[in-house]
């Protein structure tokens, strides 16, 4: 399951995100920001939506932080969490 | 007013090195703080860690009478490091930081005539006390391998401020400022924002910009208002630092404007927030206003810093489609009166009274402006004009406030630099499958500022993509002057002189939209 959504977000972000960062860059302990893929402010934003559009759940703003967002392993990990509970 | 300062004229000639003993030991501000989210200071400590820096530096043969170069981050260090080059009249240039990857075109070598160069260590530890910072730990000294003693006599010359312009991606020019009218200028800023000691101020943007520096960090401190220091923010680290720090004052872009917008809640509210570096939509002010409170857009530049802002007392109408009044003693006027007004004439009363607005480029008179332009060796360039011509249009209301239109010549506003368009053609240009470009603007506003195209002419024989071509502007551009679209064309279409037609390619390209 969180291999799939590792997976899946690796897509979003080669595919999907106006970034120019190959497939074969991310890893999935990869750093997001500035140590690692580099992404941006701008490029942040609309990672955020694309996921929210993918994986059909709303992020919360106490749920924005930057905790989930280290890497693809524990962003994968929240998805995760987040569709196995039903929403409310 | 300012609780510490209270107004009082003597202030105009303090130096910075009372100003920070004052704040050290008021009442009012001692124990507010300077933050990074890692390392925190107080107010009471800066003396101490002001005098650490001067012994390390001492050490290191590095004093007042040397020219350095600090690569500044948006930290308690990096802050320290500033408020001690400041305090001890140092002549020095503020530089980004060259780890900043995405700004490729900030990475220009040292300017000659510093002789070192001062580089920020990151902090590992999750939170340290500023007790326990010593500067060796955060600060690395290098010689400049390229010093060049200036060959006019520079010993005298103290307690000047060395800022890259931000104008043109190709251009290499730098502005001079003296530190005391940086101050000057920083005390307007302080009063246009009613800044005090019982303010939490937020600084988002780089501190070694002068927006960052001139109208948040400067004021701020001579404020004795907490501080919290933000370094490449974006959204998850914004909500994170103001959950913690719980900021009344915010010093924005216009993209975290339209970033918190639309992501964060609306418990909170600022007395006050700026934007400054691009133009902000008047329905972002509005609907921020509604949500988080008074927002305002700062107008200025390297060369002047703050110009003109409106207040956060101003009605919400002059804020959302103005950059209000100028700064005290700062004159702005059409390009049309600046004959009249340097001939001693009063400002154009008559046209006042005609009460009707008039859009013409933007001049401007600052008290504390910059002094000069030099180059990399420290020469002369042109000194700064009584007017200083700022490329932008604006129209001027009888009522004094005035509305940026936008720019008078061919460059954009993207992510808060300015591109000329020239230079993002020279730079797709190096491309060996283009034989000919032209990049074109519209007023549409995308997410990094106003819309760029690049029309394309491919050498015969070649095959290259829109999409290649826009892969590989990645290596050759800085990020936000990539243009949004890209467009190959079999032809560009010309005036009559020979020239590109600049306007019906626009309307080719709003063609392929449509």
């Amino acid at each position: 399951m969180i291999e799939s959504t590792i997976d899946q977000l690796r897509q979003i972000i080669a595919e999907q995100l106006d970034v120019n960062i190959r497939i074969d860059d991310i890893q999935a302990d990869t750093p997001l920001f500035e140590e690692g893929l580099g992404l941006d402010s701008i490029a942040i934003m609309a990672f955020i939506t694309l996921i929210e559009e993918n994986f059909g759940f709303q992020f919360a703003e106490d749920e924005l932080t930057m905790e989930p967002f280290q890497n693809l392993t524990t962003l994968a990990q929240f998805v995760s969490a987040k569709l196995e509970v039903p929403q409310n | 007013m300012n609780q510490i300062l209270s107004g009082n004229m003597d202030v105009m000639i303090m130096a910075f090195a009372t100003i920070i003993s004052q704040v050290a030991s008021s009442i009012h501000s001692q124990n507010n703080f300077l933050t990074d989210g890692r390392v925190t200071c107080r107010y009471q400590q800066l003396p101490t860690l002001l005098t650490a820096i001067d012994r390390y530096l001492r050490e290191q043969g590095i004093t007042g009478a040397s020219c350095v170069a600090l690569e500044c981050t948006n930290s308690v260090p990096g802050a320290l490091t500033l408020l001690y080059l400041f305090e001890r009249q140092y002549r020095f240039m503020l530089l980004p930081p060259t780890s900043d990857k995405e700004k490729l075109t900030d990475r220009k070598p040292l300017p000659a005539f510093c002789q070192y160069q001062l580089t920020l260590q990151p902090i590992s530890d999750r939170e340290i006390s500023a007790d326990s910072l010593h500067p060796a730990t955060f600060l690395t000294i290098n010689a400049n391998e390229q010093y060049q003693a200036e060959s006019h006599a520079t010993e005298q010359l103290r307690a000047k401020l060395y800022l890259r312009t931000s104008g043109s991606m190709g251009s290499a020019k730098i502005v001079v400022h003296a530190h005391e009218q940086l101050f000057a200028n920083a005390r307007n800023a302080v009063a246009r924002f009613q800044l005090t000691s019982a303010d939490r101020v937020t600084i988002a943007v780089p501190i070694f910009h002068m927006y960052g520096l001139g109208a948040g960090f400067l004021p701020a401190i001579i404020a004795g208002a907490a501080i919290d220091l933000q370094e490449h923010t974006h959204l998850l680290k914004y909500l994170e630092h103001e959950r913690q720090f719980k900021p009344t004052a915010a010093f924005l872009t216009p993209a975290l404007c339209d970033m918190l917008l639309q992501r964060r809640g609306g418990a909170r509210t600022y007395r006050v927030a700026v934007s400054a570096g691009a133009r902000l939509k008047a329905e972002i002010i509005r609907a921020f206003d509604e949500r988080f409170g008074p927002l305002v857009n700062l107008y200025g530049s390297s060369e002047l810093g703050a110009v003109s802002a409106a207040a956060p007392t101003d009605a919400l109408e002059l804020r959302a489609t103005t950059i209000g009044r100028p700064l005290a003693g700062v004159t702005l006027a059409p390009a049309a009166d600046v004959p009249a007004l340097d001939a001693g004439e009063k400002p154009d009363a008559s046209a006042s009274a005609a009460a009707a607005p008039r859009t013409d480029e933007l001049y401007c008179r600052h008290p504390y402006g910059f002094e000069t332009y030099i180059d990399d060796y420290g020469q002369e360039i042109a000194a700064a004009a009584t007017w200083f011509k700022t490329g932008d249009l604006a129209t001027f209301s009888p009522d004094g406030s005035i509305r940026i239109l936008g720019r008078a010549d061919n460059s954009v506003n993207r992510d808060g630099y300015l591109v000329l368009l020239a230079d993002i053609e020279r730079a797709i240009e190096q491309i060996a499958a283009v034989a000919q470009v032209v990049v074109l603007t519209t007023p549409d506003e995308r997410e990094r500022g106003q819309y760029l195209a690049a029309c394309c002419v491919l050498h015969p024989g070649t095959q290259l993509t829109a999409m290649q071509i826009r892969t590989q502007c990645f290596d050759i551009l800085p990020r936000y002057a990539i243009p949004d679209e890209i467009f190959i064309l079999d032809l560009l279409p010309t005036l009559p002189s020979g020239k590109v037609d600049r306007q019906a390619l626009i309307t080719q390209v709003g063609a392929i939209h449509d």
